[in-house]
């Protein structure tokens, strides 16, 4: 009766490692889930807005992209794309453009800051700068859970645009700059040194 | 009794550890389509949506292309995606800001999850570019619709990966010349 018990104990121990085996890988895969955020929370901005900018590129897609590409950027630098490209999972933008200021507010943001208050998510530089006479304000944020980037979110808020920029994958603020005007990812001027006033950030929100 | 017993639990684990990948799996192999048939009702979704009627296309686009080989360098550079679907819409009425709201929820409805929402924008000027695609064996099918103010075209192509890789770097402009390209073959 004994025996017969500890072999039910021993099975059973057996099928609890397993299971948290099967978790932990799953979890292995998690950070980078992580570093994508759900943009189209913010559905009410594509009504509200008269200009609409939406990019999806998920993984599958980026695959696709040779594993060498140059391109040059607007400054003649020649930048291979392919390289950068290697280490995404996903490139997701969204920009909506307003007739008239003050058409978007903090309200519209709530779902996305949330998200990047989550663990993992640390907010990196905070640039505000002029964009053709108008203050325009860009807050990055980097997805470090794994002690390595994992992912980039963007915020850029100008009078009559907000701009949401998610980067899933390794890459860091050099080749963020390179990326800028390529799959849909606008030009904010990151890391090219012409902002107006960078404000150290904290370290984590 | 007992190798009843593991094998049940292995089972179970197995069952438990596979089960959200096999969700996903069924989920994107939902919804095949008849062949052709979201570039039709994408065409018609225009048409009832807009109340305006296309100019009909294969025939001449497909004429276009064999005259491009020998007529102009522009025209040649449409053989990147050799025989195509083509629908314009001239000259008639694409205004109307509310309609455009919910045009694209109409495209959601009528393309996803099958096909891939690659860009959408609404600009002012430009007007809207929606470009869809989706895996065909070695190459991808991409479905570009352009509506202006008084113009509107559908364009289905093939592109190889090397050709399609360019429209992933800058979806919204690639997108714009391919089917200015398309045009220009059929004039």
């Amino acid at each position: 009766m004994r025996t017969k018990l500890n072999s039910w104990t021993k099975l059973l121990c057996l099928a609890v490692a397993l299971v948290a085996a099967g978790a932990t890988a799953g979890r292995a895969q998690q950070p980078q889930a992580a570093a994508r955020l759900q943009l189209d929370n913010e559905a009410s901005l594509a009504q509200k807005s008269s200009e609409l900018i939406d990019v999806n590129l998920d993984e599958n897609l980026l695959r696709i992209i040779p594993k060498k590409i140059i391109t040059t950027t607007d400054t003649g630098e020649k930048v291979d794309i392919g390289k950068i490209v290697g280490g995404l999972r996903g490139v997701y933008v969204r920009s909506y453009g307003f007739t008239n200021e003050g058409e978007y507010g903090e309200s519209n943001l709530t779902g996305v800051r949330a998200q990047l208050r989550s663990p993992g998510w640390a907010r990196l530089v905070n640039i505000i700068k002029k964009k053709a006479g108008e203050n325009m304000h860009v807050e990055v944020y980097m997805m470090t859970a794994t002690g390595r980037i994992d992912g980039i979110a963007i915020l850029a808020l100008e009078p009559k645009r907000l701009t949401l920029v998610n980067i899933v994958g390794t890459i860091d603020l050099e080749q963020l700059s390179q990326l800028e005007g390529q799959f849909g990812i606008p030009e904010l001027g990151i890391g090219n040194g012409d902002n107006k006033d960078n404000k150290p950030a904290p370290k984590k929100q | 009794m007992r190798r009843t017993l593991i094998t049940l639990l292995l089972l179970l684990v197995a069952v438990i550890n596979a089960s959200p990948a096999s969700s996903v799996a069924a989920t994107t192999t939902a919804a095949t389509t008849e062949k052709g048939a979201e570039y039709s009702a994408v065409v018609k979704l225009i048409e009832t949506h807009y109340k305006v009627k296309h100019r009909g296309i294969p025939f001449v686009a497909n004429l276009g292309v064999k005259t491009a080989k020998v007529v102009s360098k522009d025209a040649r550079r449409v053989l990147r995606f050799g025989t195509f679907k083509l629908a314009i819409f001239e000259d008639q009425d694409f205004s109307g800001r509310d309609a455009t709201g919910d045009i694209r929820a109409r495209f959601r409805q009528t393309l996803e999850p099958e096909w891939h929402p690659l860009v959408a924008v609404r600009l002012e000027e430009e007007g809207q570019t929606y470009t869809y695609t989706k895996a065909d064996g070695d190459k991808f099918k991409v479905l570009i619709v352009i509506i202006g103010q008084r113009d509107a075209t559908v364009l289905q192509v093939n592109l190889n990966p090397e050709e399609f890789a360019k429209l992933l770097l800058n979806p919204e402009r690639e997108s714009r010349e391919l089917t200015n390209e398309a045009t220009s073959v059929e004039q």
